[in-house]
C-alpha cells in the first residue's frame, strides 16, 4: 500500500499516462499524495485518469502532449507552473506505439527506428531540459521508464532494446551531472501488465500460464499496485541517495543486473 | 596465421581503433574491405569502429539544443543499424562474426557526454538483441569496450569525468593496439560460444559485472 504522505504536496508530470504502466503511475503518485499532471495525446484516454484520480480524491489536471515536440513538452511543464505552482518530479514514460510490435531487423525500415528514437530518447531530452530550471529550484527528481529488455536485449524488439539501453546510459550520465545540484535521476525497469498483453494473452491461449511461469513470483506487475509504489518510492525522500541507478521491478524476473 | 582467404570489414579505418584494428588483420593477413559492396563474396568478420563525433565537445546536456541531441545521440544508433542492415547477407553467407566497437563510457556514465553515452549505449543494446536475433543463422555478434581514451583524445573534448575510474593495468592494456589483439581473438570460430556478450579492453577498470 502507497504511503499517502510520501509525496504530499509534491508535483509530478508523467508522459503517456493515458494508459498501462503510465496509468498506474499516475493512479500511485496520486495516492502519496502528489499533485499529477496527467500527459498523454489522446486527450480523452488522459481525462479519465484525471477523473478517476479525482474520483478518488486525488489531486490532478490534463496537459495534451506529444513528447516528440518539444514546443509541446514546454506546455506540459508550464501547466504544471501554472495549476501547481511547479514541478518537482519529472516521470518520461511514452513509448513508440510499435514498442511491442516483433521486429527483423534485416528487414525493419529505418523509420521505424525513428519513430522509436523520437519518443523515447527525444523525449527524454525534451523532458529533461524542459524540467530542469524547476528541478533544480526544489531539489526535484528525473525518472525514467526504462526495461529489462535495455539491460539484456531482446531477440524480437532491438529497437525498443536500444532506445532503453540508451535511456539507461542518458540517466547514469545525468545523474552525474544534476547530482551537483541536487536533482537525482534515476531509471525503473519493470515488468508490467499492459493492455497490449493483455489483449496478446486473450488472443493466444496459453501465452498467460508460458510467460509467468518464467516470473519467480507467478505474475505480471500491476501498474499501479506494483510499479507505482516503486516509483514513488524513487522520487520521494527515502530514496534522497539514491541517484543514477536503475531499480528493477520484475518480480524477480531479471536478476542479473 | 589468416584462414584461408578470409575477408574483413572494418567500419572506419581513419579513427584510432578502426585504423589499429585494420592493420593488425592485414598483419595477420585478411583481407581487409572498407566497404560492403566490396565483399560480394561475404564476410568473415565486420568491425563497427565508428565514433560518434558530433556528440563531442563534452558539455552539458541543458547547453545541447535539439538537433544537437539528434546529431550526438540519435543519428548514431541510425547509423548502426542501417550497416547491421547492410552487413547481414555478407555475413550470413559466412557465418560471420560482428564486433561493435562501445566505449565502457557508456556503461559507467559520463558528466558531459549524456548524448554520446545514450548513443553507445543504444548501439550496444542493439547488438545484444541482434545476437539473439541472428544467432540460429550463425552469426556472432560481439561487443568490444576499451576506455574512451583509447577511441578519443580525451584531453581535447572539454571537461568530462569519463575516465574516472583507474585501470588495474598499465596505459598499453588499453591503447588501440591492445583492442585489436583482443579483435583478433574474436575472430576465432570458438569465440561463437560468446556472442552477446561485452569484452572489455580498459586495463581492468570498470571490471563489471
Amino acid at each position: 500500500m502507497t504511503d499517502a504522505h510520501a509525496l504530499a504536496g509534491r508535483v509530478v508530470l508523467v508522459t503517456g499516462a493515458n494508459r498501462g504502466v503510465g496509468r498506474g503511475l499516475a493512479s500511485a503518485f496520486a495516492a502519496a499524495g502528489a499533485n499529477v499532471v496527467v500527459t498523454a495525446r489522446d486527450e480523452v484516454a488522459g481525462m479519465q485518469v484525471v477523473d478517476e484520480i479525482t474520483a478518488r480524491g486525488g489531486t490532478a489536471c490534463f496537459a495534451r502532449c506529444d513528447v516528440t515536440v518539444r514546443a509541446d513538452v514546454d506546455a506540459a511543464v508550464a501547466t504544471a507552473g501554472a495549476t501547481f505552482g511547479g514541478l518537482d518530479v519529472m516521470v518520461h514514460n511514452a513509448v513508440s506505439v510499435h514498442s511491442s510490435e516483433p521486429c527483423e531487423l534485416a528487414a525493419a525500415p529505418l523509420e521505424l527506428w525513428d519513430e522509436h528514437a523520437a519518443v523515447s530518447l527525444r523525449g527524454a531530452y525534451s523532458c529533461a531540459v524542459a524540467a530542469y530550471p524547476h528541478l533544480r529550484d526544489r531539489n526535484g527528481c528525473l525518472l525514467l521508464l526504462l526495461s529489462p529488455a535495455g539491460i539484456n536485449g531482446s531477440m524480437h524488439s532491438p529497437f525498443y532494446a536500444a532506445v532503453k539501453g540508451a535511456q539507461r546510459a542518458f540517466v547514469k550520465s545525468l545523474s552525474r551531472e544534476w547530482g551537483p545540484e541536487g536533482i537525482r535521476v534515476n531509471g525503473l525497469a519493470p515488468l508490467a501488465i499492459t493492455s497490449a498483453l493483455e489483449h496478446a494473452f486473450t488472443v493466444n491461449p496459453g501465452m498467460q500460464e508460458r510467460l509467468t511461469r518464467i516470473v519467480p513470483l507467478r505474475r505480471f506487475g500491476d501498474p499501479a499496485t506494483d510499479i507505482g509504489p516503486a516509483a514513488v518510492f524513487l522520487c520521494g525522500d527515502d530514496a534522497r541517495y539514491v541517484t543514477g541507478q536503475t531499480l528493477v521491478v520484475s518480480g524477480g524476473r531479471l536478476t542479473s543486473l | 596465421m589468416s584462414r584461408p582467404s578470409e575477408v574483413a570489414l572494418v567500419s572506419d579505418e581513419d579513427t584510432q581503433v578502426g585504423g589499429a584494428i585494420a592493420h593488425a588483420l592485414r598483419a595477420a593477413g585478411v583481407d581487409v574491405r572498407t566497404e560492403v559492396d566490396a565483399a560480394p563474396d561475404g564476410l568473415d568478420l565486420a568491425v563497427y569502429s565508428r565514433v560518434a563525433r558530433a556528440a563531442f565537445p563534452a558539455r552539458p546536456l541543458v547547453t545541447v539544443d535539439e538537433q544537437g541531441w539528434i546529431d550526438g545521440a540519435e543519428q548514431p544508433v541510425r547509423d548502426f543499424v542501417a550497416w547491421m542492415k547492410a552487413v547481414y547477407q555478407p555475413l550470413a553467407r559466412r557465418r560471420g562474426t560482428v564486433v561493435l566497437i562501445a566505449p565502457t563510457a557508456s556503461q559507467e556514465g559520463a558528466a558531459g557526454l549524456v548524448p554520446y553515452t545514450a548513443a553507445v549505449e543504444g548501439q550496444r543494446l542493439l547488438a545484444k538483441s541482434v545476437a539473439r536475433q541472428w544467432a540460429e543463422r550463425g552469426i556472432t555478434v560481439l561487443t568490444v569496450a576499451p576506455r574512451l581514451d583509447a577511441v578519443v583524445d580525451v584531453d581535447a573534448i572539454g571537461a568530462t569525468d569519463a575516465t574516472r575510474t583507474d585501470p588495474s593495468l598499465g596505459a598499453d592494456s588499453y591503447e588501440p593496439d591492445a583492442v585489436a589483439r583482443v579483435v583478433l581473438m574474436l575472430r576465432d570460430p570458438s569465440a561463437r560460444v560468446l556472442t552477446g556478450t561485452t569484452v572489455p579492453v580498459d586495463g581492468g577498470a570498470l571490471l563489471a559485472p
